[in-house]
């Protein structure tokens, strides 16, 4: 193992311990959904039910810039992580480790992951991990992942986040309940990501290469969208993505073609700041993520045995950042119906979306075989 | 040599050695210092370095102020030679830097191809390891189909 000193944030450093690890009970089983905004994670102990840790992080670094002062930064830390960065971010440059839900920065995501070690009561135990990825990441993709987390993880497996997710939101203690609806059994799976939405046939088995589908189109699509608009009314603006993606959280919605809700955002103009009516261009953006992920779900129903299809459509189930868009289960489920399917009823995971594939990761990570699991050679 | 005044010196076999030994160690002091190892280039410039000069400029034939822009010239020139080679050693150590994220060779997206019941954790984990193995082949295989955008891939 690479004894790799990770770069230190205000909370010290990670540094793996590369001798004998402790007993097979005590290795530390990670489940985490490395997301291109926010990270989940959640440890427990291996042959243990018992959550130990649980954390939601801003997938995000920060580096101190040259001319920040002493006593400025909490114990003139050179690098900030997660809501510390956001907070310093006037004296720091922020780097986002992911774009698209994969290594964009390598050094920034194995300072990121070495954060997360930190926060993990690591305690000289073995680290297994289980990592979602987008479903449409490719050996390119999975080859960056396990370099940035050689040297803070023992063990890893790479798992698609449609699964974890699918595995994640299932509640294993309800299966003999007669009156539980088991959410996978037979579910439409939209997972709207940063980089990617993904659409999945979920019918009690893992989607196949047949089963899904995946576009490069959503959340950064929809504030590249938002900005080309509001940069050709107000070209003046200096408006950046960073500030879009703030509009998009607080403004985001579907559904506002009866003008009683407005996006009012303060944005500087010509050095002044000024309240902008943004509707029409936050509509806009949201507007075509919804029309491509309807299109999607459309043409995935086409592929699922009629016998089926009923059941299907009351199964929809929206998760990732894009499910946050306020309106969006319900004007998806009315586009179904224009379209003619019958009593179509989507279901928005909501805020707790990030927990359910880290939850997925964590009962990957209980289950898997001692062989399954990827050595991480330093 | 001395680029610019060379054919003035003309020097003797025993002062050529010296001059050669001059330019060398001068090298030798420029590479340590880019590499930061600036204690041993020290010994050199300090240690080594003084005598041979000395040596060499009372044989060279010509005059203190020649033999001090004979000497700033050597070091202008392996200066520029020692950070034009630092520049081409970062160029090349970031093209096959392995911790680098690499980009521009997309592949297919690794995905299963049988269907395993959601219950079999390890029946899907051992797909998904068949998965990745069949895009390494197809990868190796196929290296220009795989180029194209994951996006067409993913869609089938």
């Amino acid at each position: 193992m690479k004894a790799n000193s990770m770069k230190s944030s205000a909370g010290g450093s990670a540094v793996l311990d590369a001798s004998q690890p402790r007993a097979h009970a005590e290795t530390l089983l990670v489940g985490l959904d490395w997301g291109t905004n926010t990270s989940s994670v959640v440890t427990s102990l291996r042959g243990s039910e018992e959550t130990i840790t649980k954390e939601l992080v801003p997938t995000v670094v920060g580096y101190a810039t040259d001319d920040v002062l002493p006593g400025v930064l909490p114990g003139d830390a050179k690098v900030l992580f997660g809501r510390m960065a956001l907070k310093h971010k006037s004296n720091l440059r922020l780097v986002r480790p992911l774009q698209g839900g994969v290594i964009h920065d390598t050094e920034a995501a194995e300072a990121f992951v070495g954060h997360l070690k930190n926060l993990l009561h690591v305690d000289g135990r073995e680290v297994r991990a289980v990592i979602g990825m987008p479903a449409s990441s490719d050996l390119v993709s999975r080859e960056n992942a396990r370099n940035a987390v050689r040297g803070v993880f023992h063990k890893v497996l790479f798992v698609p986040e449609p699964f974890l997710a699918a595995l994640g939101v299932r509640n294993e203690a309800n299966l003999n309940d007669p009156d539980y609806q088991d959410p996978v059994l037979n579910s439409i799976y939209i997972d709207i990501g940063a980089g990617s939405t993904d659409v999945c046939l979920v019918q009690g088995h893992y989607p196949t290469v047949d089963d899904q589908l995946s576009v490069p189109f959503a959340g950064d699509a929809i504030d590249q969208i938002i900005l080309d608009r509001i940069l050709a009314e107000y070209p003046e603006s200096g408006l950046t993505l960073a500030r879009v993606r703030e509009i998009k959280e607080r403004h985001s919605w579907v559904l506002a073609e009866d003008g009683t809700t407005r996006a009012i955002a303060t944005i500087m103009v010509g050095g002044k700041p000024r309240k902008i009516d943004v509707t029409a261009q936050v509509g806009a953006g949201c507007d075509a993520l919804l029309q491509k992920t309807f299109e999607m779900t459309r043409d995935l129903i086409a592929r699922a045995n009629p016998d089926t299809v009923a059941e299907l459509l009351r199964n929809v189930i929206v998760t990732g950042g894009g499910s946050l868009i306020k309106g969006f289960g319900v004007a998806l489920q009315a586009k179904l119906i224009e379209e003619g399917f019958e009593s179509p009823q989507v279901r928005v995971l909501g805020d707790n979306y990030k927990d359910y594939v880290a939850t997925g990761a964590l009962k990957v990570a209980r289950m898997a075989r001692e062989n399954q699991w990827q050595t991480l050679l330093g | 040599m001395p680029p610019t005044l060379t054919p003035h010196i003309a020097p003797p076999s025993r002062t050529a050695e010296l001059w050669r030994s001059i330019e060398e160690s001068v090298s030798e002091a420029c590479v340590l210092r880019a590499e930061g190892r600036e204690a041993e280039a020290i010994v050199i410039v300090q240690g080594k370095l003084p005598a041979l000069i000395s040596v060499w400029s009372r044989g060279a034939g010509i005059s203190g102020e020649e033999c001090q822009q004979v000497l700033r010239e050597l070091f202008a020139r392996v200066q520029q030679q020692v950070a034009t080679a630092t520049v081409c050693k970062r160029l090349v150590l970031q093209s096959v830097d392995p911790r680098a994220p690499r980009r521009g060779e997309a592949s297919a997206p690794v995905q299963i191809r049988r269907r395993v019941p959601l219950d079999d954790i390890t029946g899907m984990l051992d797909a998904l390891d068949e998965g990745e193995r069949m895009a390494a082949v197809f990868r190796q295989n196929f290296p220009s189909i795989t180029s194209r955008p994951q996006a067409a891939l993913a869609m089938g």
